[in-house]
Formats: structure tokens, sequence, C-alpha cells
């Protein structure tokens, strides 16, 4: 026992000392960020890894209005939620289906789905932008979420299938006996116990789809439609970067993803401990 | 119950349907059209594409460069895989324990993943940078100047140096996903092999790891195929392919050909390859993590 | 734990509703600005939104003044980046989207090959002469004039500290042998590298071989390249190996080491400012950079180093407008006459200043422009460095080549490739790029009357000059 509380109290130790070297090194980046966008011009070059000496908040206002953010905040947010508002219920079912019915085609649709993890995406650009234009897309929101759902999916289906792969057949089973029909029960027995995986998907795709820039940047010709990233080239340039601008309007974008996450990992990790066979 | 069959069979292929056809308008339909543009000599805005055959083909196998790539990639690939996974099964391990202030590294892990890369890829050449770089200077501090590299202008350590910031720009999102599986394993399976005298490594052989199977093996895919799909914008920002095309990989190399060079049909033709490899290197991937988890 | 489980979906529904809500009343929101309202024309004007705030708001200024005054209403787009206007001018034309007039940049070349771009000769005779010829040869090739350049004109300099110079009494050199000599005192006084490169970028590499070859190929670089790119010359001639040879000795002889190849340009900056280099080699807008990066030392130019002891040889260097106003050769015909006409109402002195003095031109492209009093370099640049400066040669050869030539430059210089192997390989890259691509550099040669005539603009258009 001793000796157990020993090795445990080293353990202990060891973990915070790991803990503390993983905080510092991720936290530095965002500390960074943010005191770059408060220096001025000058000194983000004459002091590149102090604290600002002053703090120029300007840098905020001046970069929500000459990146237009304002506008922008609102195209990403309906972006991103008009993405998520398919993503979720198509890779739900899909995975639902492919998880837990025998069908013929079953194994076919999950590898024809599980193949679309392996396109690179920057390099179909061209055939997609034809198919958004056939489809009288191009130029619009509509457009931009569509094409990002269908690249999202097939992580998510993959995801969503390996969980409710997971889940007890019984349950559902009861579910059924219940007298759900076969959605009845998906939808109250099933899918909440997938939670993880739709949180998952919440947190993975949603920030990829609100930092997306080449996408948006080939579908988008109007201003008015402009997403964030799109934002961020009005500080950069041929010539160079406006750095405190920049550093400004990137904390400005990344923000609400931080908040998002600090609100969804508590229900993400909450709901998980409230586990699936324990329910 | 002839009909109840074949109402469960309609209901799947209706479950089924909405992420079939988007996956098909969106992925399959424009990759068909990339694989015929490949066919074809064309600049990208040319009315016409000239055909080719499989001379595209042909000239990529005889582009050095694009091997040279693909092998970055591929070490890339497995490097990145390897180190996100395993770090963050061990961070994740880690804060299912009982620690104060795990909520704070739990946050702070995840905070490289939500940051845009353009930043992270500045905060990165700088800390790297050989006249002024953070590291260089902490190394001189602590003494250990034999250790200060240059860190992206050697070509025999740039790779490595890229691949350190894509496992620290990820592994936070490795931990998340790990951390929730580990604790949808049920306390009792735990408790239950304790009891039986079972040792810890014993216990994360025989119970955590066929019980993290899902989530590990969905893990593993995403570094993977994220390594050989996803890692343009990080490559590209923090080195561009260089110094002399040691941290070139596959998509920086096709992205080149395409929208710089406008070899479109070459372009295609490369990426027509690389999605075979990936999708060969995923098939073996699952293959072998489902044999693990007993063919689910 | 109960209770937690139940706010989960709620966030969900509350996604899932907004999402759908918006995604079903945007729906119809792509064609909304399709309506025209002017009672005369309606044009569209595309730039990319990287450029300075001061220099958009010109645009928009002259542009409202335009719409007014010639009851045509200009639609202004600014998006993307600079190196994106050819997949942007692209996608324009297969959606059929309006785009009338647009800021071209390095890729010009490119948008004339593939038909997208009007020659503008028939347009411009009226008013050519505003533009100093400088900055309208990179637009003209195969005899004619693609594009109008509206901006400040670019060239090379190597930017040095000026004060540390004074300290280690160094005179700004001349020849490469006073450059070694220079950078011998800074290394052994200093401790530091003398000259920093932007490395990483892969773009600027070919600014040394210009600076090399332009004495190598006895003042006749421009040619020398279009002679390689048609075939008529290998481009392991003595000249080109020569110029290759001339960059190894650069770190042979200390001046730069491989530090340079993981240095942006910003860090090269950073570096410069901190008086962690003394010099570094540069486009010239990057004085004005360097001016906001606020170095504590008075800066100072000179040219790339005499490589060569001849003295008719003069110093060429690399140049080229930063903005090129073209006409889409898809916009409407009943357009082409207000397009052009818009050319001319912007390039008129009262136009042209109110786009061009915000960004304080180091030199202007339109002659009427004053050069900007903000930076006591200027003069220098305008009267030594101008007079000196050819097209970039990577403006005129296809990226493969400026992919080879920057290998090329890499290698010797710190890979200890031989200059003639160097040399051989970017020939080499070229015949691959003719076999593989069909390339050709005098594509406007094999051109018909039916692709001349989408293109070019048609003579006997009443252009008012202002």
């Amino acid at each position: 026992m001793r000796q157990r509380g020993l090795r445990g109290g080293i353990g202990r130790v060891g973990a915070y000392g790991v803990m503390a070297v993983c905080v510092v090194t991720t936290l530095f980046p965002l500390i960074w960020m943010v005191s770059g966008a408060l220096k001025s011009g000058q000194e983000f070059y004459s002091n590149i890894w102090g604290l600002p000496q002053d703090l120029t908040w300007a840098n905020f206002a001046r970069a929500w209005a000459e990146g237009g953010l304002g506008q922008k905040f609102a195209n990403s947010i309906i972006v991103t939620a008009g993405t998520m508002a398919i993503v979720l219920p198509v890779t739900s079912l899909a995975g639902y289906a492919l998880a837990s019915i025998e069908f013929p085609g079953r194994r076919a649709v999950y590898v024809y789905l599980l193949l679309g993890i392996m396109v690179p995406f920057g390099v179909i650009a061209i055939p997609v932008f034809t198919v958004v234009v056939q489809l009288g897309l191009l130029n619009t929101l509509p457009g931009l979420i569509l094409v990002y759902s269908a690249q999202s999916l097939p992580l998510g289906v993959f995801l969503m299938r390996s969980f409710f792969a997971s889940i007890p057949r019984e349950l559902e089973e009861a579910g059924l006996v219940d007298g759900c029909t076969l959605l009845g029960a998906f939808f109250r027995v099933v899918l909440p116990l997938a939670k993880p995986g739709l949180v998952t998907q919440l947190i993975f795709t949603g920030t990829t789809v609100w930092n997306e820039y080449f996408m948006a940047s080939i579908l988008l010709h109007r201003e008015a439609l402009q997403t964030l990233p799109l934002g961020l080239v009005t500080f950069t340039s041929k010539n160079g970067i406006e750095f405190p601008e920049l550093f400004a309007a990137s904390a400005i974008v990344t923000a609400p993803l931080v908040i998002l996450y600090l609100i969804a990992q508590r229900q993400f990790i909450a709901g998980l401990s409230a586990g699936a066979v324990k329910g | 119950m002839f009909t109840l069959q074949r109402r469960r069979r309609l209901t799947a292929w209706a479950m089924c349907a909405p992420a079939v056809m988007l996956a098909t308008g969106f992925i399959f339909y424009p990759l068909a059209r990339g694989a015929w543009i490949s066919l074809h000599q064309w600049d990208g805005f040319s009315a016409a594409m000239k055909w080719f055959g499989l001379r595209n083909y042909a000239n990529v196998a005889a582009d050095g460069i694009f091997w040279r790539a693909l092998g970055n990639t591929l070490i890339f690939a497995i490097a990145v895989t390897v180190a996100k996974n395993v770090l963050g099964m061990f961070l994740a391990t880690l804060l299912n324990r009982r620690l104060v202030g795990r909520g704070l590294f739990r946050t702070a892990t995840f905070l490289p993943v939500v940051m845009s890369f353009v930043v992270v890829g500045i905060l990165w050449s700088w800390i790297f940078n050989p006249t002024f770089g953070l590291l260089d200077s902490g190394l001189r501090m602590l003494g250990l100047d034999a250790w200060v590299q240059g860190w992206l202008s050697d070509p025999r350590i740039a790779l490595g140096s890229v691949i350190a910031v894509d496992v620290w720009k990820w592994t936070g999102f490795h931990v998340v996903v790990l951390l929730a599986g580990l604790q949808t394993i049920p306390a009792e399976l735990l408790e239950a092999a304790a009891i039986d005298g079972a040792s810890k490594p014993q216990i994360f052989r025989k119970i955590t790891l066929p019980q993290m199977m899902p989530v590990l093996s969905f893990s593993v895919l995403m570094s993977l195929t994220g390594a050989f799909v996803s890692n343009y914008d990080l490559v590209y920002v923090m080195t561009g392919g260089g110094p002399r095309h040691a941290t070139e990989v596959a998509l920086t190399w096709i992205m080149n050909a395409a929208f710089q060079n406008h070899a479109v049909g070459k372009a295609n033709a490369m990426s027509i390859i690389l999605f075979v490899c990936v999708a060969a290197a995923g098939a073996l991937q699952l293959r072998v993590m489902m044999a693990r988890s007993g063919g689910r | 734990m109960k209770r937690k489980s139940t706010k989960f979906p709620r966030t969900v529904g509350l996604i899932l509703t907004t999402g759908l809500l918006s995604f079903g009343t945007l729906a119809a929101c792509g064609d909304g600005d399709g309506a025209a309202t002017g009672g005369g024309c309606q044009l569209t004007f595309l730039a990319s939104a990287d450029r300075p705030q001061a220099e958009q708001d010109g645009w928009k200024e002259v542009l409202a003044e335009f719409s007014s005054e010639y009851d045509c209403e200009v639609t202004a787009e600014f998006q993307g980046a600079w190196d994106e206007i050819t997949q942007q001018v692209t996608a324009a034309q297969i959606a059929h989207e309006p785009i009338d007039l647009f800021i071209t940049s390095t890729a010009t070349r490119d948008l004339a090959k593939a038909g997208l771009i009007m020659s503008l000769d028939n347009c411009i005779a009226g008013f050519e002469d505003r533009f100093i010829d400088s900055a309208m040869e990179p637009y003209n090739f195969g005899s004619k004039q693609w594009a109008v350049p509206m901006s400040s004109t670019d060239t090379s300099a190597i930017v040095y500290n000026a004060d540390m110079f004074k300290e280690l009494g160094i005179d700004p050199p001349t020849t490469y042998e006073e450059l070694v000599a220079a950078g011998k005192t800074i290394r052994d006084a200093k401790g530091i590298v003398p000259m920093l490169h932007q490395g990483s970028s892969p773009w600027y590499w070919g600014m040394w071989f210009f600076g090399a070859f332009g004495q190598e190929s006895g003042n006749q670089s421009v040619q020398r390249t279009e002679d390689f790119l048609k075939g008529e010359r290998r481009f392991d001639s003595p000249e080109e190996i020569a110029a290759l040879a001339d960059l190894a000795k650069f770190t042979e002889d200390g001046l730069l080491d491989q530090t340079t190849m993981a240095t942006d340009l910003e860090g090269m900056r950073a570096a410069l400012v901190q008086g962690k280099t003394a010099m570094i080699y540069v486009l010239t807008p990057e004085l004005i950079n360097l001016r906001a990066a606020g170095p504590d030392f008075e800066i100072g130019i000179f040219q790339f180093p005499r490589v060569l002891s001849d003295p008719a040889i003069r110093q060429e260097v690399g140049g080229g407008p930063e903005n090129g106003l073209a006409i889409a050769s898809f916009t409407e015909p009943d357009n082409l006459e207000a397009a052009c006409q818009l050319v001319e109402y912007v390039s008129r002195p009262g136009g042209a200043a109110s786009i061009l003095e915000p960004i304080e031109p180091l030199v202007p492209s339109v002659k009427s422009v004053p050069v900007t009093q903000t930076e006591p370099l200027a003069p220098q640049l305008n009267s030594q460095f101008i007079p000196n400066t050819v097209e970039f040669l990577d403006w005129i050869w296809p990226g493969q080549i400026n992919d080879a030539v920057r290998d090329a430059i890499t290698g010797v210089m710190f890979d200890g490739v031989d200059p003639a192997e160097a040399a051989a390989a970017v020939q080499e890259a070229f015949d691959r790029l003719v076999a593989e691509e069909d390339y050709q550099f005098d594509w406007w040669a094999d051109w018909d009357g039916a692709q001349w005539a989408k293109v070019e603009f048609p003579s006997g258009m009443k252009i008012e000059v202002g």
C-alpha cells in the first residue's frame, strides 16, 4: 500500500508536470496572437515575443471596419449553422442505417461513403465549382453550405456508424417492442446515446467550416456574401502582412470557436459519463 | 414478416439516400470529372481540353518531385498518425483521472485546433526562425547550443519540424475524442477486471483497447487521411514545400501544378494517384482495426 | 447527469432551426443584385481584396465619379488575394458572371493566352502616352497591349542598414568584390549574417537570377529569355551558367547562409529592423513596409552588384507594375465602349491621382502622378534604378520554369550543385514542359482570325479623352 501511494504520488507530480507543459505550449499562441493584436505595427517588429508596451485597442476596431467583419460574421454563422443543420441529421440517419439495419447494398453504401474521406478536396475544386454553377448556386450561401456538408459527411457517417454499432442491440429492440417504429426507436432511444458523436462532429466540422478559405473564395464572388476567412485576406498582400490588424481579426474570428468549444465540451464530457450501458 | 422486412429495407435506403446523394453530387461526380480531366491536356481555362490518353500518368510517373512529395506525404502521415494517437491516448488517460485543473488543461490542449492556419503557420515559422526565433534563443539560454538547428532551413530536419507543428495543432482534438471513448467504458468492467486480479497493462490491453476500438479507429483514420488530404494549408504557410522540396507533400505539389503552372490535366492525374494511395492506406487500416475489434 | 443530457438536444435543436431557417430564406439571395438601375449601362469591376484600404477607397471614389459623369453604374467587387485573380476571372467566365474590367497581376500572359482579356490598342490609342513606358512594356507582348498599368512600378534593390555601414566605415558597394568585403567586415564586427533573403517564399528566388543574368547576358536578358522559351536558345548556354555561378559565390563568400531558406518576407524585415542582418535584396515596395516597421537607423539602397567589370554593361534588375487594368473578353459587346471609357477616365490626371496618391507611389505608372514625397529614397529609385529595370523574367517564363530556376539557384547556393548541371536541369524542365503541355511561347503567332476577333478591341469607338 505504501509503495503504491508513493508511486501514485510520483505519478501525480508527473501528471501535473505534463499538464503544465501542455498548457504552456498551447496557451502561448493564443496569448501571442492577442498580444500581437494589441501592438502597434512598429512594435510588432521590434518586440516580437514580449507583451505589448502600449495597448493599441484601435487595431480591433480597424480590423473590424477594414475587413468588413460584421457582415462576414453573419455569413459565417449562417454557413456554419446551415452545414451543421444538414450534416448532423444526414450522418445520423445514414450511420444508424449502416450500423443497425440489414439491407442489401449496405456494405457497398458504407464503402462508397467512406471513400469520400480520401478525396483531396482542394484538387477537385474545379469540378465542384462546375457542379455548383450548373445547379445555379454560385454566389449563394446554400451552394457553399451544400459543398461543405457533402465534404464533411463521410467522416461524420463513419463516426456515427461506429457509435451506433457500439450501442447494445437490446436497447433498440426494447424500443421496438415498446411499439416504436424503426425511426421512432431511432429518435427516442438510439440518437440520444450517440451524442458524443454529434458533439465531435459539431466541434470538428464546425471548426473546419468556420476556417475554410479555398472553396469559399471560389464559390462566393460578392463582398456581401463573403465569410470570415475571406476577410482575413484584407490584411495580407503581395508586399507583406499587416500583422496587428491580421492578429486582431484572427482573434475576433477565433473567439466564437473557443466559446463554442467551452460550451460544447461540458455537455460532451458530461453526456458521456451518463454512459450508454448504465442508462 | 415479409412486409416488415421490406419496410426495414426501404427505411434503411431512405435513411442513407441524402448522404449518398450529397456525396455523389459534390464528391464523387467531381472526382469522376477529375479523373476524366486527367485524361486530357488542359490549362484550366481554355474552352477545349485536348485528349491525352494516359500520357499525364506517364508524365507524372517521370516526375521525380511528385514521387518525393508522395514519399514525404507517407512519412508525414505515418508520423502524425502515430504521434497524435499515442500522445492523445496518453494525455486522455491522464485526463481520465481526477486531477485538479483538468478542465483548464482540456480546454488549453484544444485551443490550437480552433486557431487558423495562418496564425499558427506564422507563429511557428517565427518560433523556428534562425535569426530571432524563440526556440533557438531558448536553447542557447539553457546552454544547449549544440541543439540549435536550422529547424526549417535544413532539408534533413524541416519535414520533422512541420510534422511536429501538425501534431501540436491536432493532438488536442484527438485527446478530446479519445477521452470521450475512455469515459464510455463501463466502470463495472474495469472494476470487475481489477477484482479478478488483472494487472494494469492487462486491463488496458484486454478491456480498454477493445472497448476503445470504434473511437480509436475513428481517431486513427482521421489523422491518417487528414495527413494525405488536408495538410496543404500548414505546409504552404510554413515552408511552401521548401527548402529544396524537403517538405513538399503531394498536395502542395498538386496545387502548384494546378493553380500556378496551369497543368490541370497533370494535376488531376496526380490527385487520382494520391486518391488511390489514400484509399489503399485507409482500407488497410480499417481492415486491421476491424479485425482487432472482432469484425464489427 | 440527467439534467445535462436533456440540455444538449436543445442546443442542437437551436442550431438545426437557425440553420434550416437561414437555408430556406437565403436560397434566393443569389440573383438579388441582377437588376440594372443606372439609366445608361452597368459595369462590374473586380480587384483583389488584399490591396491597401486607401487604394480600395481611391478606386471606389473614382468609379463613383465615373458612374455619375457617364450615367453608367459601376459595381466594384474586392475579392480574394492578388494571385487568385486568374481563378476568379476564369470562374466568372464559366459562370457567365458579368465582369467587365479587372485588376490583373503577374499572370497577364496566361490570361491573354486563354483568350480572357481584350487587346487594348484600339481602346487606348488616344491616351496611351499617359503611362510610363517601362510600366507599359510588361503588358505588351505579341505586339499588342493587353492591360494598362495603374499602380506604382516595382524594381529590385538591396536595402542596407546605413548606420551600421557608417559605423563600420563601409561605403555602399558597387562591385561584387566590394560587397564581399563589406560582408566580411560586418560578419567579423557584428557576428551576424550580412545578407538575408525571403527564401521560404518560392516566388522571390528568381530576382537573384535576374540581377546576375542581366549582366551576364550583356543586358539582353529579356531577349535571351524569349529566345530560350521559343526553343531557339538553350538554358545551359554559357551566359546562364555564368549567372548561376555568380550566385553560387554569394554563399561561398559568406554573404548569405542557409538561414535564408527558412526566412519569409516579414522574418527578413524583422531581422533587418533588429540589426540581425545588414542587407536585404527586395522588391522596392518593401521600403514602405520597412519604414512602417520603424527601424531605429537610416536605411539606404544600392543596386545589385557588378559581377562583370565591363563598365558598358548596366546593372539590370527585374521590375514591373503592381497592377494592370484589363478588360475581360467575355464582357457584353455593348459594354465595351463604356469599359474603355472607364480606362480612359481613371487614367486622367484627376482619376489617377485619386487612385495612386493614397498608396504613395515610389514609381507612379501614370506620368501625371507625382512621385511620393514621404520616401526620401524615391528620387534615387527613379533616377538610378528605373532606367536599369527590365521586365521580371518570371512574368515571361511559365510557372514550371520558375520552379526549375528556383531549384537551380538554391541548388548552386546551398546544395553544392554544379552551375552547368543546374542550368541543364532547367533546360530539361523546359523540354518536359514542351512535351507534356505543348508549351508554346509565341502562341499569338498561330492564332486565327476568329480567335483575334474575340479579343481585339473594335476600332472606331468614340472614346472621349479628357
